[in-house]
């Protein structure tokens, strides 16, 4: 601690003695069509070997000595711009990329080419550019941010058909996914099958697997942000598509031409539209569908002031006849404010306020009817500073605050019940330097300080044993009032340290090494393999504790062939503490007393990842490997709240082996083509060792957990993207993509479950039989036709 | 448009055939250990059945124990010695009935040639007969999506008419027989959360469908006759019953993972060291329905 405010205070001193021998070139990077803020855009003197990136809302700050300097600045997609500047004063500029156009004979490779992943701190970080992402093979064409991300190290979900996914062995719950700063606790529609984001209106995502910054807190494994676009402020557009799952426009404009601009999307599938066409009633008169809305407007009020107000609403509806329904989906608003205090501090005010509810219930007009609801709700606040010292030395720090309300359960209707709402605060305060050292260091170190606070009115039960809650050893119970603190987090364990370090052996090498340690204070209450649309965060309290890892990771990073190529090789080791498990057959909806179903373990996970990379030409894509092992450990007295006798048992997300596999290759003017493959080793299951019989039950045995595992999982997808050439005398154009998933039809394994078999038909008596059964979510080649559109 | 959802139609209907195969694999085979079943009751004769456990993938019932010491206990006294069947190895029986409000277990001592996991004294946890409200009636009914209670499928159901006693929290457990015939595999369980003390078929609550549609055509003129008896049953029975019904077939997406199914049997000088099924102290009562087409 000590020692990280020496290196501030080293920081701030330095900065007051040189102030007055530096000058500062700032100002955004946009792009030249659109006029959106670019992210992570290297603004580079190369005389010098300086620079810097564009931060989350694309502005950049270097303070240089007096002089002229040749600027470039990259990014991937555009065309590198090359300018002189005259820095005798504090120097403003806005700079606007081109995109890149897509020719056959400019496969040509500019003068600059992009190291980044070589000679930035940042390790453990998956991003892909939306326009590669749009071009690969998806299912039912419907491209996927989430499902991409998956095709990259160290990521990947239980199966197809799974809610959210797992990185570098973490539980889906420990992933913080960020929709431009506002939390979002689903991030899938249709059970899994699709993820909430809207690709059209994404302008950026990026995924933390490791080294993560300290601005980023309250999950253990990783960090998506996600920001939407902010809307064109030059002229008004479109963009849209047609598939055969959904259906989506885009429309942004300027409200005042490079002022102010709005962006609003929208998407609807429509399965429920084909079920109506069937004859059967049993599934014509059955509804399912989803639906999304992402809106941004932006408004730039001065050069130091811009605002941005977000929001997200979306929706799964799943109704059976008018006999039951079910519905869940993210509601979500978030209003920044950018601040320049000068050119070299950069400030971001924020509010956001999210909500995920899920309801079921029957129809309101029956006689007899009820309806379950379930809420989380977040209100949050965050102030951040940048704080450029110079080229070489960078301090960001803030403070963040979050309220919860849950709403675990209310039942309305014939009958009126509400399990107890639950209140919780969570402040933080983060700080954290970057700082080149010499021509071959650069330091990342940081600290984040969290704290947790479970708030009444609520009734909290007391047991004889609190370490161990069983409804049966209840002792009375405690009132407290609203706003009253129950239970506090408020120690030493709450600091979050989080260190990078780079060294860069030449211009095309290096080697990484980060630590950090995470802390999460609200857990996913899920006992399913994947978890469902009805399970609900519940806060860290009297008998839930928060859970933290500390993740340490170093790997090796290269480029070759004028950076076209990359190749990187991390390892990481991940030590997870106070993780949620739960009582054999824990019964977890609607309970009063779910302190009594949870059981807290232990877990780790370690792994090598490798990826390989071709950037840029006709043929492009990447490899991926990861080798990866994550088991988790539940100790007890009793054998019967010990899982697997307490010893340690693989997580039942665990894979050893997940090769991915991506191509793209233009193959013409008008014809792109591309492949995704992937392989996976065969995910854990329970197998059982036994049976016996009771009534009319043959039940199985099961004793260690996860130790079979199921066939190994592989899928070929193709593509085929057709984008005929621009007429320019029309501003409307129009591209088709075709594409097939699942090209050899391989009926891979979600499960393999274990279950009595059916008496013979005439069979008198029942029959104590037993087999394994392999279930298979897609069974088939699945093909696809999407028809996109722009003007 | 037309052809763009037809297309639509046929793809959407492939990507459903999500499917399932029964398939050969190997599991581990674990040691034979005791599994003790039964019930005693305050209306029937009280029984236990003693078998043990088996490899996963083996056929038929599993093995039976024979030649055992099984006692009933009232409090702490035992009640009566049950003697086992000539006709059926493993089925021990007494013709004692239970008491309302009594506290009943059993103890099970085996010796003999059999597995050393089994051998010992055995002993279920105590529990109290609960009392079960009467079964007032069971009345046909003709219900569609209209009627109150609904149903999906238009034709004559049986209606349970009963009130759930108030002020204590009460499981029930509800079995069918359709012309002496028990439904195979089937357990049913409800409780009074939130209707505490209600009576359904009065009131707000309407009478709880309990069986139904009858199914005209297979009746011809024997007509049907449905049989239903309630079990007013204890919190750890039902946690039971839940777990054998959901761990009979596990593995789909959105399944619990897969648990070891302990009841309330358990070594008698070891209370952690625990044997296989459930003997429960049960209150019932039952009622009956002739279908009149």
């Amino acid at each position: 601690m000590r020692f990280l405010l020496n290196l501030l205070f080293l920081g701030l001193s330095f900065q007051a003695f040189s102030q007055n021998l530096l000058h500062t070139y700032s100002g955004y990077v946009r792009d030249s069509k659109t006029g959106e803020e670019l992210i992570g855009v290297n603004v580079v003197i190369p005389n010098l070997g300086e620079g810097t990136s564009t931060n989350l809302y694309g502005f950049y700050s270097l303070s240089l000595k007096p002089g002229i300097y040749e600027v470039s600045v990259q990014y991937i997609g555009y065309q590198t711009k090359t300018m002189k500047i005259d820095l005798n004063t504090d120097l403003k500029m806005n700079i606007e990329l081109s995109e890149n156009t897509t020719e056959l004979d400019e496969v040509t490779v500019t003068a600059e080419k992009l190291d980044q992943n070589v000679s930035s701190v940042e390790m453990s970080v998956a991003q892909l550019d939306i326009k590669d992402v749009k071009k690969m093979p998806a299912l039912l064409g419907e491209v996927d941010i989430i499902r991409s991300l998956t095709l990259l190290p160290g990521i990947s979900t239980i199966g197809e058909a799974s809610n959210g996914f797992n990185v570098r062995g973490g539980n889906t719950d420990q992933n913080l996914i960020l929709l431009d700063e506002a939390p979002v606790y689903n991030s899938s529609h249709l059970f899994g099958f699709f993820s909430i984001f809207n690709a059209d209106a994404v302008k950026d995502v990026k995924l933390y697997k490791g080294g993560i910054p300290s601005r980023y807190g309250g999950r253990l494994s990783s960090v998506v942000d996600v920001r939407q676009k902010d809307g064109n402020n030059k002229e008004f557009s479109g963009t849209g598509g047609v598939g055969l799952l959904s259906s989506r426009l885009l429309l942004e404009g300027p409200i005042q031409k490079d002022k102010s601009a709005f962006m609003v999307a929208a998407r609807r599938s429509y399965a429920d539209i084909f079920l109506a066409l069937s004859p059967d009633p049993a599934i014509s008169e059955n509804t399912l569908y989803f639906y999304d809305l992402n809106t941004k407007l932006n408004y730039i009020i001065s050069d130091k002031d811009r605002l941005y107000l977000s929001g997200y609403f979306g929706r799964d509806v799943f109704e059976i006849n008018d006999l039951f329904g079910f519905d869940w989906g993210n509601t979500s608003a978030s209003l920044r404010w950018n601040h320049l205090f000068s050119d070299r501090l950069f400030s971001n005010f924020t509010l956001v306020f999210t909500d995920y509810t899920y309801s079921l219930g029957t129809a309101d007009d029956a006689e007899f009817n009820f309806r379950l609801q379930s809420t989380i709700q977040d209100y949050h606040f965050k102030n951040q500073y940048n704080y450029y010292i110079n080229s070489k030395n960078e301090i960001e720090f803030g403070v963040e605050g979050i309220y919860y309300r849950m709403k675990p359960g209310q039942i309305t209707g014939s009958v009126e019940l509400e399990l107890q709402r639950e209140y919780a605060f969570e402040p933080s305060i983060y700080f954290s330097q970057e700082l080149e050292l010499g021509t071959r260091w650069t330091l990342q170190y940081g600290l984040r300080y969290s704290s947790f606070y479970n708030l009444g009115a609520q009734t909290v039960r007391n047991y004889s044993n609190p370490d161990l809650p069983n409804s049966e050893e209840l002792i009375g119970s405690q009132e407290y009032e609203a706003g009253e603190i129950i239970e506090a987090y408020n120690g030493l364990e709450g600091l979050e340290p989080r260190f990078s370090a780079n060294y860069r052996i030449d211009d095309e090498r290096s080697i990484k090494a980060s630590y950090n340690r995470t802390r999460q204070y609200i857990h996913l209450i899920s006992n399913t393999s994947t978890p469902t649309p009805v399970d609900l965060y519940r806060p860290a309290g009297r008998y839930i504790e928060p859970a933290t890892v500390n993740q340490i990771a170093a790997g090796y990073f290269q480029n070759f062939a004028e950076n076209r190529y990359e190749v990187s090789v991390e390892g990481y080791y991940k030590d997870f503490q106070n993780i949620v498990d739960y009582r054999n057959g824990a019964d977890l909806i609607f309970n009063e007393t779910i302190e009594t179903e949870i059981l807290s373990g232990i877990g780790r996970s370690y792994g090598l990842e490798f990826y390989l990379r071709k950037r840029e030409g006709r043929l492009s894509g990447w490899l991926s490997y990861t080798l990866s092992k994550t088991e988790l450990k539940v100790e007890n007295d009793d054998p019967l709240l010990a899982i697997n006798a307490g010893e340690w048992y693989a997580a039942n997300y665990d894979k050893r082996h997940d090769i991915s596999f991506v191509l793209s290759y233009q193959l013409t003017k008008k014809w792109d083509l591309g492949m995704n493959f992937t392989y996976q080793t065969g995910r854990a299951i329970t197998p059982p060792e036994g049976r016996f019989t009771f009534e009319e039950y043959s039940v199985p045995v099961y004793r260690s957990r996860n130790s079979l595992r199921i066939p190994d999982y592989h899928r070929l997808d193709l593509s085929a993207n057709y984008t005929p050439p621009k007429d320019p005398n029309k501003k409307f154009y129009s591209a088709w993509s075709i594409g097939i998933y699942n090209v050899y039809a391989r009926r891979n394994a979600y499960s393999i479950f274990f279950e009595q078999a059916d008496a013979p038909a005439g069979a008198t008596a029942p029959s104590f039989n037993t087999q394994a059964v392999q279930l298979s979510i897609f069974g088939t080649i699945i093909p696809s036709v999407t028809w996109n559109f722009n003007f | 448009m037309k052809t763009f959802i037809q297309i639509s139609l046929f793809i959407f209907a492939l990507v459903l055939t999500s499917c399932q195969d029964i398939v050969e694999i190997d599991v581990p085979a674990g040691d034979t250990e005791l599994v003790v079943s039964g019930q005693i009751s305050d209306k029937d004769s009280t029984y236990v059945l003693l078998s043990t456990t088996a490899p996963y993938f083996s056929e038929g019932e599993t093995s039976v124990i024979s030649g055992a010491r099984v006692s009933l206990w009232e409090g702490g006294s035992e009640l009566s010695l049950l003697s086992e069947s000539s006709s059926k190895p493993g089925y021990y029986s007494s013709d004692f009935k239970g008491s309302i409000g009594k506290i009943y277990h059993i103890e099970v001592d085996i010796t003999g040639d059999y597995p050393n996991k089994t051998l010992g004294t055995w002993v279920s946890k105590a529990d109290t007969l609960r009392a079960c409200p009467p079964l007032d009636s069971l009345k046909q009914a003709t219900l569609n999506r209209t009627t109150t209670p609904r149903a999906f499928e238009e034709g004559e159901f049986a209606l349970m008419f009963f009130g759930d006693i108030p002020n204590t929290k009460n499981y029930y457990r509800v079995k069918r027989t359709l012309n002496d015939s028990a439904f195979a595999r089937e357990i049913i369980i409800f409780d009074d959360f939130g209707v505490d003390g209600a009576y359904f078929g009065g009131g707000i609550f309407p009478p709880i469908s309990i069986f139904g549609p009858f199914d005209e055509e297979k009746m011809g003129e024997e007509k049907d006759t449905l049989t239903v008896r309630v079990e007013s049953v204890s919190n750890d029975f039902q946690s039971f019953l839940t777990l054998v019904s959901s761990q009979s077939q596990v593995g789909s997406p959105f399944d619990a993972p897969p648990a070891l199914v302990v009841g309330n049997i358990h070594r008698k000088e070891n209370e952690r060291e625990y044997a296989f099924g459930y003997f429960s102290v049960v209150g019932t009562n039952s009622n009956g329905l002739r279908y009149k087409p």
